[in-house]
């Protein structure tokens, strides 16, 4: 059953048809709620959140792109928790045990089974991506997320965010250069196959 | 950035993604090959591109699947719950008090809730006591200091009692035309029928200018004032006035003079009175018998009493109806309660925009 199928089943009540979709969906939700948060654990319950959202407000679905329209559920419920946050304390991206220690491979890490050197490489270049989108402005933190780390296309993003076409351009285009800049304090930390072309040959 | 300016980042980025017009992109191509450093930042932006994409990719731990119990608690919303959106509330809300504020401005509305809050009137008895109280002397110097009508009744209003509005002659325009804020106004501002700041019933001095055919009140002068029975009352006159002092259709307004006891306006500043006509000082004297309207009374037509008007500090011509048919002007000053229907629709406006405002905030909460 395609994806069109589906929604209309969901909108008519059948709770399997959406959990279907809620399947399909439910990686890209929780990565970009991570991405957003840097908090696994409070990313699971936004993307719990923005499922049950999206399940109750079927009705106002209009068609088009229903991925943007789940992603838009989901950024939602990210900024209402970036607003909670900005009242309380928040906690850092790394899962830490009971010692405070960061937990070495984080299982909810995607991945195809790398080496241990693979694995290391990857977790270095998560942390700095991480580091860097920390700094961004929402707005454009979510640009960016959207785009370079879900692969979402401009339309999609703009749909999503409800903001024209040039606001999805500009705002990339100010976050990766940002990035740009943040990513290089943290050149000499990453392995050399992520390093810029530019630092390559200096 | 290398010299360059966001717009052309903005343009490698969307370079990049394959989102520039393709006119765009070959005028773009032609330009990195002649400025290298344009190579090199897109370079950066794509390796910085390239650095996102192979960041790795987080998987839902756990799956996220709606359960029937779940979904049976957070019930598909309806047509209704839909249409009370956030926004939906937020313009009740707004709408709500805005027209609560209108109910208050609106004339009449708050203006009725004053008068009902005013203090009972005076027994009708109280008409036959000339005014000779500091109130009118207030008045008077007030007129003779060239003050604007509208103050001294605020004035005497506000340390005497309450003075009846007086309404002469038997044509309904006298009260239209005059508006009883002027006839009781103590004479002095020269306004015009519909004028900001005239239709304010005052402080029971009426004046008459016999000059000007047609705008009564207009510069009142002193020898032609004649102050207002205390008490509050509402006195309309019958009787026939002399020609000269028609006004509007066929309704007269006689000129008046000061009773003994009031006699200090007219002498204290003689320099800031008009002239009265010869006709308008005789007139005069031969109303001064009729107590406790000064004017051409005529035997029995002269000063019936028929209701009393409270004024209160911000006195008005609330609630003032005119019976044609009879002659006589009949002035109801309705005693409102506290409860009006005006007062009970502007509590719920503001009720309902409160509620709004909560089921606003509510909605946006759960987004």
């Amino acid at each position: 059953m395609d994806e069109i199928a589906l929604v209309q089943s969901a909108r008519k009540g059948d709770l399997d048809a959406f959990n279907r979709l809620v399947l399909a969906y439910q990686d890209m939700a929780y990565n970009l709620a991570v991405r957003m948060l840097s908090d696994t654990d409070i990313a699971q319950d936004v993307t719990q959140t923005a499922f049950l959202s999206a399940y109750r407000s079927l009705d106002s679905f209009r068609g088009g792109s229903f991925k943007a329209w789940v992603m838009r559920m989901v950024t939602n419920a990210c900024y209402d928790e970036l607003r909670r946050r900005q009242r309380h304390p928040t906690t850092p991206l790394e899962p830490v045990d009971e010692d405070d220690e960061e937990i070495e491979s984080p299982h909810w890490m995607a991945g195809d089974d790398p080496t241990p050197e693979e694995a290391l490489e990857r977790r270095e270049l998560d942390r700095a991506v991480q580091r860097c989108l920390e700094g961004l402005e929402e707005d454009f933190r979510a640009v960016v997320v959207m785009i370079d780390l879900e692969g979402m296309d401009y339309l999609e993003v703009s749909a999503s965010l409800h903001k024209p076409l040039g606001t999805i351009k500009s705002r990339l285009a100010r976050a990766r250069l940002k990035l740009r800049d943040c990513l290089h304090r943290f050149w000499e930390l990453l392995p050399s196959a992520f390093r810029l072309e530019s630092e390559r040959n200096a | 950035m290398n010299g360059l300016s966001l717009k052309e980042y903005e343009k490698f980025s969307a370079y990049l993604d394959g989102e520039l017009p393709a006119a765009e992109a070959r005028q773009l191509e032609e330009q990195i090959k002649a400025h290298p450093e344009w190579r090199l930042a897109i370079e950066e932006l794509s390796a910085t591109r390239d650095l996102l994409r192979r960041a790795p990719r987080y998987r839902a731990p756990r799956n996220f699947t709606i359960s029937p119990e779940v979904a049976r608690q957070y019930a598909r919303k309806g047509w209704l719950p839909s249409f009370i959106s956030f926004r939906l509330s937020a313009a009740v809300a707004a709408l709500a008090m805005v027209a609560a504020l209108v109910l208050q401005i609106l004339p009449g509305a708050g203006l009725a809730s004053r008068v009902a809050m005013a203090p009972a009137a005076a027994p009708q008895a109280e008409l036959q006591a000339m005014p000779t109280s500091s109130a009118v002397e207030k008045t008077m110097d007030t007129q003779a200091a060239g003050q604007p009508q509208a103050s001294a009744p605020a004035e005497s209003a506000g340390e005497a009692t309450p003075p009846p509005v007086i309404l002469w002659g038997d044509n309904s325009g006298v009260i239209s035309n005059m508006g009883v804020a002027r006839g009781m106004g103590g004479g002095g501002g020269g306004c015009e029928p519909g004028q900001p700041g005239c239709d304010v019933p005052g402080g029971g001095i009426v004046t008459y200018n016999n000059e000007k055919v047609g705008s009564p009140m207009q510069g009142g002068a002193a020898d032609t004032i004649a102050p207002a029975p205390s008490g509050g009352g509402i006195v309309t006159y019958n009787g026939v006035p002399p020609d000269r002092n028609v006004v509007g259709e066929g309704s007269y307004i006689p000129p008046m003079t000061l009773p003994a006891g009031s006699a200090a306006g007219p002498s204290s500043s003689p320099e800031s009175q008009p002239t009265a006509t010869p006709e308008a000082a005789r007139s005069a004297a031969e109303a001064e018998s009729a107590n406790p309207i000064l004017g051409f009374a005529r035997g029995d037509q002269a000063g019936q009493i028929i209701a009393q008007a409270p004024i209160t500090q911000a006195p008005t011509a609330a609630a003032v109806e005119v019976a044609p048919s009879a002659g006589v002007r009949e002035v109801h000053a309705a005693a409102q309660p506290f409860w009006s229907p005006t007062r009970i629709a502007q509590v719920g406006l503001v009720g309902l925009a409160l509620l709004a405002l909560v089921a606003a905030l509510l909605l946006r909460r759960r987004g």
